[in-house]
């Protein structure tokens, strides 16, 4: 055994600890192993030992998660929840803290459903792969909306502000009332949840006066055993508008054009532009295309996308509901994007009774994203860059220009994508790695502070982020001093007064660890 | 429809018999299905990057080769390789993982 353990407890105390966790959990939910713990380690990390958890339990009901949690307090052990802990590109299943415990809650995987209203009440080891075998196998008439990398969970993905590729991918948003353990061991709900046995809990989101499910989102304030969402109804027909966009100045026009059929409702989803890199990355790897180090020349770009027949931006766009109503739009969309190019829509038609296809769009979950961790060859990594931009066509040029050169500067190949909000844009870049490649990893952490100073110079501030970087991020929301943070702060100490919830996770820091702060 | 559905997800999907399979083969085979499957199934991450690596048989797909060996597919779960990720007790328990071997190796240790 070689302990891990949380900055001022001692061996004998974590000890302790874990036996008062077995007589809750059982002898066998508590993985305290050293090989237990390894594989709570984030596989696609830079430097996985930052983060490695003391080690993990993993309760199966709601009640002992709760009985956990005043353990937790009367030992003064830090947990890190996780739901499924495929946070990829965002530190995994790993904990901020290291030697933290990992309260991991994928056993907990109950869905009840109420038909009627399209909502689910999920626990959080619920997977989009549980959940989409839930729908089929009962034949509900509704869609699940699902991230690239689906292998996740429902409710950890919508706690972390995930999104998918259907009109309900703004997952956050879909949260419609919750369960929380609260970190001094107190369940409560949200929203009307707060009335004991209302009807409404998972229908109306606000309750009366302050609404607090955002409070529990990418934060340490509770955790979340139970979460109401929304669900899409099963369309009767959805229609793919497809471009694949010779030049990489494309993008400005087509942000322009989609921001303008986000904002008035005519496009209910968000497209999202992606450079070659994510489709290429997912189909080959670097090696047979070029064995040099440094970012890759542009006639190799331009030959891996002849090949494959990708755009330096592709878009997709996709409407959902009533054949007449899409035909309609369709129309619309395609009549102003030939008054802008005369780059090709290729227009794809489906209609209830025909299979659905493995594919985000269609809500089906899907692992095949994740490929592109081997895109250098080696064992490969990645961690997310995603700064908010305006809906602004200029603003995205400028800031994929800014990007693009850092990129290169730093000898990186440039993956870049802007989701298309009703008034913003997501801008994921994802920082691809190569874990064998001891100069590329020797340069990373630089390059991603460059990027975020970047941003910061800009204004922009990131929506999410690796355990690596969230004091880094939170720095840059600076606004009077950092009052946002400060307040945070004090909410946390109040709700949470041993600081055992999560310490650190987005830059919040309870009393007892704020020395930890980097 | 008025009544709200209430079923545990996983424990129905487990609990599907296939006909004309031993009981241990068809545990082996559901379990593989909704944990392993999701990446070694066709279309999977797993699938997707093993049938682009030099020497591996049966275009990628774990459940149709006949070189895998129960020592090494619980080594490759619990330690990660290359770019699969670890995957936890919790997720797979030592049972389970067992049931899995056992179904993609056919017996041999
Ligand atoms: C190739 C690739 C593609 C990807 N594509 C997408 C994409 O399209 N969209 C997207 O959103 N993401 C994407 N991701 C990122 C990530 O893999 C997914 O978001 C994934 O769903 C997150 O893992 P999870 O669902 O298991 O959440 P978890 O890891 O379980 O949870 C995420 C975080 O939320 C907090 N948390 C979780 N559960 C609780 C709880 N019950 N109570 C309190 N706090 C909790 C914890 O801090 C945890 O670290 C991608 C990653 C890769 C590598
Ligand atoms: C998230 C996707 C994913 C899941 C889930 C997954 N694997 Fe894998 N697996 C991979 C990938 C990717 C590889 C190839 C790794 C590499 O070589 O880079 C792999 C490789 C393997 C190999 C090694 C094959 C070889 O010849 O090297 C075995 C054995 C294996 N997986 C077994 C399993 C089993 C058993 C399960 C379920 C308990 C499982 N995997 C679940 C992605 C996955």
């Amino acid at each position: 055994m070689k302990p891990v353990l949380p900055p001022g407890l001692s061996a004998a105390q974590l000890d302790r600890a874990l036996k008062a966790f077995a007589k809750v959990v059982g002898d066998e939910w508590v993985l305290s192993t050293d090989l237990d713990r390894d594989t709570y380690l984030d596989h696609f990390a830079v430097n996985a030992d930052a983060h490695a958890a003391a080690a993990a339990v993993a309760p199966l009901t709601a009640e002992q998660v709760r009985e956990i949690v005043l353990i937790a307090n009367e030992y003064k052990v830090p947990l890190w929840p996780i739901s499924r802990g495929k946070n990829f590109g965002y530190g995994g299943a790993a904990p901020r803290l290291k030697g933290s415990v990992v309260l991991d809650l994928s056993r907990m995987k109950k869905i009840e459903f109420d038909a009627e209203n399209g909502t689910a009440l999920v626990e959080p080891g619920v997977g989009f792969y549980d959940l989409y075998d839930y729908i089929q196998q009962n034949k509900l008439p509704f869609w699940t909306s699902v991230p690239g990398n689906s292998w996740g969970s429902v409710v950890g993905n919508a706690l972390d502000r995930g999104v998918g590729y259907t009109t309900y991918g703004d997952h956050t948003s879909k949260i419609c009332g919750m369960e929380v353990v609260l970190p001094t061991g107190e369940f409560m709900r949200t929203g009307m949840g707060a009335m004991s046995g209302a009807p409404t809990w998972n229908l109306y989101r606000y309750g009366f006066g302050p609404a607090w499910d955002q409070m529990f989102v990418q934060s340490n304030f509770g955790v979340v055993t139970k979460m109401g969402l929304w669900l899409m109804p099963a369309p009767e027909s959805m229609i793919g508008l497809d471009i694949e966009m010779e030049n990489a100045d494309d993008l400005g026009w087509a942000v322009d054009l989609i921001a303008g059929m986000r904002r008035d409702g005519l496009l209910q989803q968000a497209p999202s532009l992606g450079s070659w890199l994510r489709g290429a990355a997912v189909l080959t790897t670097r090696k047979e295309w070029y064995d040099k180090p440094g970012a890759l020349p542009d006639d190799v770009i331009a030959a891996i996308r002849k090949k494959f027949g990708i755009g330096w931006w592709s878009a997709n766009m996709r409407l959902y509901g009533y054949e007449e109503v899409n035909e309609a739009a369709a129309k619309v969309i395609s009549r102003a994007f030939a008054k802008r190019t005369r780059q090709p829509l290729k227009i794809s038609h489906w209609r209830a009774g025909q299979p659905l296809e493995p594919n985000p769009f269609q809500g089906v979950p899907v692992t095949f994203p994740l490929q592109n961790a081997a895109w250098h060859g080696g064992r490969g990594g990645h961690i997310g860059y995603s700064p908010v931009l305006p809906a602004n066509g200029a603003a995205a040029l400028e800031q994929f220009k800014r990007t693009y050169d850092r990129y290169r500067e730093f000898g990186m190949d440039y993956h870049g994508s802007f989701a298309m909000s009703e008034r913003h844009i997501t801008n994921v870049n994802q920082v691809l790695f190569n874990k064998d490649d001891k100069d590329m990893m020797g340069r990373v952490d630089k390059f991603f502070r460059a990027l975020v100073g970047d941003a910061k110079e800009k204004r922009y501030g990131e929506y999410r982020t690796h355990i690596d970087y969230m004091d880094l991020v939170a720095s840059t929301y600076d606004f009077n001093n950092h009052a946002l943070r400060r307040a945070n702060e004090t909410i946390k100490d109040a709700l949470d007064p041993n600081g055992i919830l999560a310490p650190g996770k987005s830059g919040i820091w309870p009393r007892r660890y704020r020395s930890e702060r980097t | 429809m008025s009544a709200r559905w209430k079923v545990l997800s996983l424990i129905a999907v487990l609990a599907l018999p296939l006909p004309g399979l031993a009981a241990d083969a068809v545990k082996g085979e559901s379990y593989f299905a909704v944990t392993c499957g999701r990446c070694h199934r066709a279309g999977g991450m797993g699938t997707g990057i093993l049938s682009r690596r030099p020497g591996i048989p049966a275009q990628g797909l774990l459940e149709q080769r006949e070189d895998l060996t129960v020592t090494f597919i619980e080594a490759v779960v619990r330690n990660g390789s290359g770019n699969m990720p670890r995957i936890t007790r919790a997720e797979v328990s030592n049972p389970q993982l067992a049931e899995i071997a056992d179904y993609l190796a056919r017996g041999k240790k």
